[in-house]
């Protein structure tokens, strides 16, 4: 029984393990008319890969940065993909009818503005980075 | 090369003029997104003519053209739509690849409606994407530049989605039903077929094409194991007999068919006949794909069984069945940021229970297998150019048409194929 305790308390201290680090690689944004006010790891993972692409109110317009430490950690943690693994699928997605290319940016600031503008608009920042015209979304 | 491929050359030079001066990124067109690829590969053989003259001196020999429009709208809908021009050796065309609405309901469940991509195991729908791997050519004997016109695209309706099953994975599908799309008489898959017949196809209906596809992304970070099964039923083909001269040259122990009548009588009772053959078609995928950094292993099964039903002037309606396979494995490595190093080895053959070609009478054994080790090389000049070299050392005659060769009799088993591509994405 005490066998099966520790390793529950192992199993919870490593999945809270990996929450935190996960919360640590970048600051996940939406515009701010955007209902959901949290999205599990496996949400993100989905949205950046194409496979979730609605929110509970409309379509997600998925902003990514073009290059840059966060966007590596951010494709690398949750897409489980290099930077340029993560460009190639999606543009085997665009190529193949299977999906609309992310808006891309090269700097955060242009990121928050497009986020902050467009209805249905999800991104990230640096920790950190989200400002009060985005609305910061929670990674369970 | 062709005369009749002056839109693609057209094309081509447009596209690299405006290429090469502006940074390319994808148009804007109001709410419509552009994006594009233009590609030209070169290929050079010791010894065969190989998709164009090959044989003989290095022949710019593919040249793809591909250009695609999407539209999300407010209410989720996405029309998408891609045009895709080629040519081929001495083949070229413009298609509609695919043009389709899409919805998806959830990530769980979507429906694709109109003409769609063609899910055949890892590569299938993304054939022509050179730009998203180091190859030039995938391995030869499973996804031949020749075959496309059937496995790249049907008209129909697609299901798809993702399942998740928590700490089992989750598992994306696709579920496809609707029919094969049609192809000019001179398409390279046609040619193909007709290659070693006694007949020439003239033209060749649709059939129904149904696919299922699975691919499971398992607990294990960066492994996904799946597999597709497609069915086609009902592709029925016209022919003319070919003459007994005609028939003398292609690749195939047909060629002695003139032989069991008397001199004469198959020029005058058989060549010029019409011919029907009806063919159904069921292939299966097995893959695995593992990705660790910059490292992706894969590795992919695949069988086909073909049952045709032909009827012959003086044969009458006769059956045969058909089962070839073939399987690969396949390493890439990012070594840096430009520079993407692959290679793989890959075996087909004709028919998997004479994997030695001991019924082979005439035509030499190796006419039933191919062998070939490819290493490739791509560096990305720039965000939006590609430049590719390849080798392939194949052991085997299989995939070798018999046009632009010496007579079948006479091949070798060892050759050598070199490809060098350019492309340009934006």
């Amino acid at each position: 029984m005490t066998t099966v305790f520790r390793s529950f308390l192992l199993v919870f201290f490593l999945a809270a393990a990996s929450a935190a680090t996960r919360a640590q690689e970048a600051a996940f944004i939406a515009h701010p008319d955007v209902a959901e006010s949290s999205l599990s790891a496996d949400d993100v993972s989905n949205i950046l890969l194409g496979k979730k692409t609605t929110w509970g109110s409309g379509p997600i317009k998925l902003a990514l940065l073009s290059t840059g430490s966060v966007h590596e950690a951010v494709a690398k943690t949750f897409a489980q993909r290099s930077a340029d693994q993560l460009d190639k699928h999606w543009k085997k997605l665009v190529f193949t009818g299977k999906g609309i290319m992310p808006a891309q940016f090269k700097t955060e600031a242009e990121l928050l503005d497009f986020v902050s503008k467009t209805p249905g608009a999800f991104g990230y920042v640096a920790p950190g980075g989200a400002t009060g015209s985005v609305k910061t979304i929670a990674i369970q | 090369m062709s005369h009749s491929c002056w839109f693609q050359r057209a094309a081509l030079a447009v596209t690299c003029a405006v290429g090469s001066s502006i940074h390319l990124h994808a148009v804007s067109a109001g709410p419509i997104a552009i994006h594009g690829a233009v590609s030209a590969t070169a290929s050079y053989s010791d010894k065969y003519d190989f998709y164009g003259s090959t044989g003989e001196s290095i022949d710019i020999n593919n040249l793809e053209l591909t250009l695609n429009g999407a539209q999300q709208f407010a209410n989720g809908v996405r029309l998408s739509a891609q045009l895709y021009a080629y040519e081929l050796g001495d083949s070229s065309d413009l298609t509609l690849d695919f043009a389709s609405l899409d919805y998806a309901f959830n990530e769980k469940i979507g429906i694709r409606i109109g003409r769609n991509k063609q899910p055949n195991g890892l590569f299938g729908d993304s054939q022509d994407l050179d730009f998203v791997r180091p190859f030039v050519f995938l391995p030869l004997g499973i996804y031949g530049k020749d075959q496309r016109a059937l496995t790249a695209a049907f008209d129909g309706a697609t299901l798809y989605g993702s399942l998740d099953f928590a700490a089992a994975g989750s598992i994306d599908y696709q579920l496809t039903a609707g029919w094969t799309t049609r192809m000019s008489e001179d398409d390279p898959f046609i040619s193909s077929i007709g290659e070693s017949s006694p007949s020439v196809t003239t033209s060749m209906d649709v059939g129904e094409s149904n696919t299922a596809w699975l691919a499971w992304n398992t607990p294990i970070d960066g492994l996904r194991l799946g597999g597709s099964a497609s069915m086609v039923r009902g592709l029925s083909m016209d022919g003319v007999m070919r003459t007994a001269a005609e028939l003398a040259t292609i690749p195939s122990d047909l060629r002695t068919l003139p032989s069991a009548f008397p001199e004469g009588v198959w020029d005058m009772a058989v060549a010029g006949q019409s011919t029907t053959l009806d063919l159904d078609m069921v292939r299966s995928f097995f893959f695995a794909e593992y990705t660790r950094g910059d490292w992706q292993f894969i590795t992919e099964y695949t069988q086909m069984q073909m049952d045709m039903t032909s009827v012959m002037p003086l044969f009458g309606a006769s059956t045969l069945k058909m089962r070839s396979d073939a399987y690969y494995g396949m390493v890439t490595w990012q070594a840096t940021p430009r520079l993407q190093l692959g290679a793989y080895y890959a075996e087909s053959f004709a028919n998997k229970y004479d994997r030695k070609g001991r019924l082979n009478v005439i035509v030499p054994d190796h006419r039933a297998w191919t062998k070939d080790l490819a290493v490739s090389a791509s560096f990305a000049a720039t965000e939006w150019l590609q430049l590719k070299a390849e080798v392939h050392a194949i052991n085997g005659t299989q995939l070798l048409a018999g046009r632009g060769n010496p007579d079948v009799t006479t091949w070798e088993r060892d050759w050598l194929y070199f490809a060098v591509k350019s492309t340009i994405s934006f």
